[in-house]
């Protein structure tokens, strides 16, 4: 049998399986036509999966020992950590996972927006991808605050206040984020369960993100929207290199956090114990929530209450295949839009470092700059820039084919 | 690809410089570096000579103790002197209250808040100075220019000649911080020496891995090719 012939499986192993498993893995997996020239960035729905796997299971194991009450909670996780035989990793592998889930995550959000894969008919895709992002981050803060470590018992009393200010709405989300219109005991039992309560939701709506992106027409860097069926191949064994290098990368980058550097990216003033007569100089969440810390501040600079900014952030992130008014899907051939992209990535860095900064002083104006910068970008500058650049053609057929 | 494994060199190296706070000087702050056990046996020595007459370490539980090859009389003895009626419940008063009201805090996770935190142990204890002139020091203070607002009420514990090495000689007043440090980091984080070999097995697997894969795809696709 060559290399390149499928096995037909023998009819009495197919009838034994009732549900056709393979018939499914190889018809929307394996087999799955998907365009010639995609770049390593569109695996990364794999890695997105390997993270959630991994914080799921050692989610469950650290559930199991978690106490949440206000001075039990970080202890408890220390004692975890101490005392159960490996539970050191397993804490590390929740830690950075969420690190490692949320780089996978930007990156592959800022690769949709390079390469228009929120446009031409794949807008349900985009929005559930939004959502998940999203409840990403709910699930990331709510872990966060988890830890019941300084910075996380300062973030829950700031998130109490962002939530009591929200009308009509406010004291009932106060009730059942935090079991009440104030933090107290009923809080970390409630944020706990929330937290694993979310954790699974979230995987539904990861599934159902990819079944989304697999119904609309298949995103390619050049953001053709119609294409050849011999622009398309079979998913695998095409692309079982690029999986496998961005498996690897992904397992390199997250087994050197884990040895060198395994609180990268958390607040340094969290590992202390979190009480309400003392609070750290600086209180930040961990770092994928920096931009959205820098976004509330620069809002709050300007009167407008932090969660209507938050809303109004992802609003207009979902809303991005109606501000894009150009006709070109790829920044690959709308250089001048790549350029605003590039801007926005830079900037969107830049919020976060400094919204960790105290907030005082030429820090503050950078946060108040940067975060106006992005609200700027996707209501002024997408529409008209997409509307009003010259753009180069775009092909017909795929170029670049790396399989 | 080429900006990915960029993006990825700056990171590594924005998180190997993330520590650099203060000074450096223990063996396993570098990403390959290990405890050094004589470091940490003597930091336990002056832990009991100087420092455990007023604070705890209540997270560190016996067992940890036998990683340090110290031998059974020694433990022994360790175990003895240890008051359990005056060992507090731990998570009866949050840590912060108890530092509010001036009293001595655990140390078995000190280290942990800090982003240097052996550095942050070191300038501590080896940065009591004379008070200068035009400061007026609260009463109960001492002056420690290593101490956050440089008044602290911890009296200098240090004690040159509390403790004797092996060989008879008596370490100054820095050597000692030095290695309380050292153990002070080994109680806050004793998976280091198994997380860095875990993770270094770990990127070795993988290389191996990638090498062994990548050889494979590129020879089936050379097979592929060819049948074409």
């Amino acid at each position: 049998m060559s290399l390149n012939e499928r096995s037909a499986s023998p009819p009495i192993r197919e009838a034994a399986f009732g549900l056709r498993l393979r018939e499914v893995y190889r018809r929307y997996w394996r087999d799955y036509p998907v365009p010639a020239n995609l770049k390593l960035t569109w695996s990364f729905g794999v890695l997105v999966a390997v993270s959630l796997g991994v914080l799921t299971l050692s989610g469950i194991w650290l559930g199991m020992y978690y106490r949440p009450t206000m001075g039990g909670a970080g202890l408890s996780i220390a004692q975890f950590s101490h005392d159960v035989p490996l539970g050191w990793l397993i804490h590390d592998l929740h830690r950075d996972g969420s690190t490692m889930l949320f780089g996978v995550v930007y990156v592959e959000l800022l690769r949709g927006i390079r390469y228009g894969s929120y446009r031409n008919g794949r807008e349900r895709a985009w929005i559930i991808e939004v959502v998940r992002f999203f409840m990403f981050l709910w699930v990331g803060l709510y872990g966060f605050i988890m830890t019941g470590g300084a910075d996380a018992y300062w973030i829950a009393r700031a998130m109490e206040r962002h939530l009591t200010a929200v009308p009509l709405l406010g004291p009932a989300m106060a009730h059942i984020c935090l079991g009440g219109l104030l933090i107290g005991n009923a809080t970390l039992p409630h944020i706990g369960f929330a937290h694993e309560a979310m954790g699974f939701l979230v995987l539904l709506i990861a599934a159902l993100g990819f079944a989304a992106s697999r119904a609309a027409p298949p995103a390619n860097p050049d953001g053709i929207v119609a294409l050849q069926p011999d622009n398309l191949v079979p998913q695998f064994p095409a692309y079982t290199g690029t999986v496998l290098t961005a498996l690897i990368l992904f397992g390199l980058i997250f087994a050197a956090i884990i040895a060198v550097s395994p609180s990268l990216g958390q607040p340094p003033g969290n590992e202390i114990i979190g009480a309400p007569l003392g609070a750290p100089v600086t209180v930040t969440p961990p770092w994928f929530l920096l931009g959205f810390q820098g976004l509330i501040e620069a809002g709050q600079r300007l009167g407008v209450a932090g969660w209507f900014t938050v809303t109004a952030s992802f609003v207009l992130f979902g809303a991005l295949p109606w501000l894009d008014r150009g006709t070109v899907a790829s920044c690959r051939y709308r250089p001048l839009y790549g350029g605003f992209v590039w801007v926005l990535q830079m900037n969107w860095i830049v919020l976060s470092i400094a919204a960790a900064q105290p907030a005082t002083g030429a820090w503050a104006l950078v946060t108040t700059v940067t975060g106006i910068y992005c609200f700027v970008h996707f209501l002024i500058l997408t529409p008209l820039i997409t509307v009003l650049e010259p753009t180069h053609p775009v092909p017909l057929r795929i170029t670049q084919r790396t399989v | 690809m080429l900006r990915l494994i960029v993006a990825m060199v700056l990171v590594l190296a924005g998180f190997i410089q993330s520590g650099h706070a203060g000074l450096r000087h223990w063996g396993f702050q570098s990403p390959f570096g290990t405890y050094n056990q004589s470091e940490i046996r003597m930091g336990l020595a002056v832990y009991q000579a100087d420092c455990a007459r007023c604070h705890g370490l209540d997270m560190v539980p016996y067992r940890d103790f036998e990683t340090l090859r110290l031998g059974p009389k020694r433990l022994a003895s360790i175990i003895a002197t240890i008051n359990h009626e005056q060992a507090f419940d731990v998570e009866a008063e949050p840590w912060v209250d108890r530092v509010r009201r001036a009293s001595p805090p655990d140390l078995s996770l000190i280290e942990q808040g800090h982003r240097n935190g052996p550095g942050y142990v070191y300038a501590l204890l080896t940065g009591y100075r004379p008070k200068p002139a035009a400061m007026r020091l609260r009463p109960d203070h001492y002056f420690d220019i290593g101490f956050p607002g440089e008044q602290i009420t911890m009296p200098p514990a240090l004690e040159p000649g509390s403790v004797t090495m092996a060989d008879g000689r008596r370490p100054g007043v820095r050597e000692m911080a030095h290695d309380v440090a050292a153990f002070l980091a080994w109680t806050a984080h004793p998976d280091l020496d198994d997380r860095k070999a875990v993770g270094g097995d770990m990127v070795i697997c993988l290389l191996v891995l990638g090498i062994v894969g990548g050889r494979l795809v590129l020879a089936r696709r050379r097979i592929t090719d060819k049948q074409i």
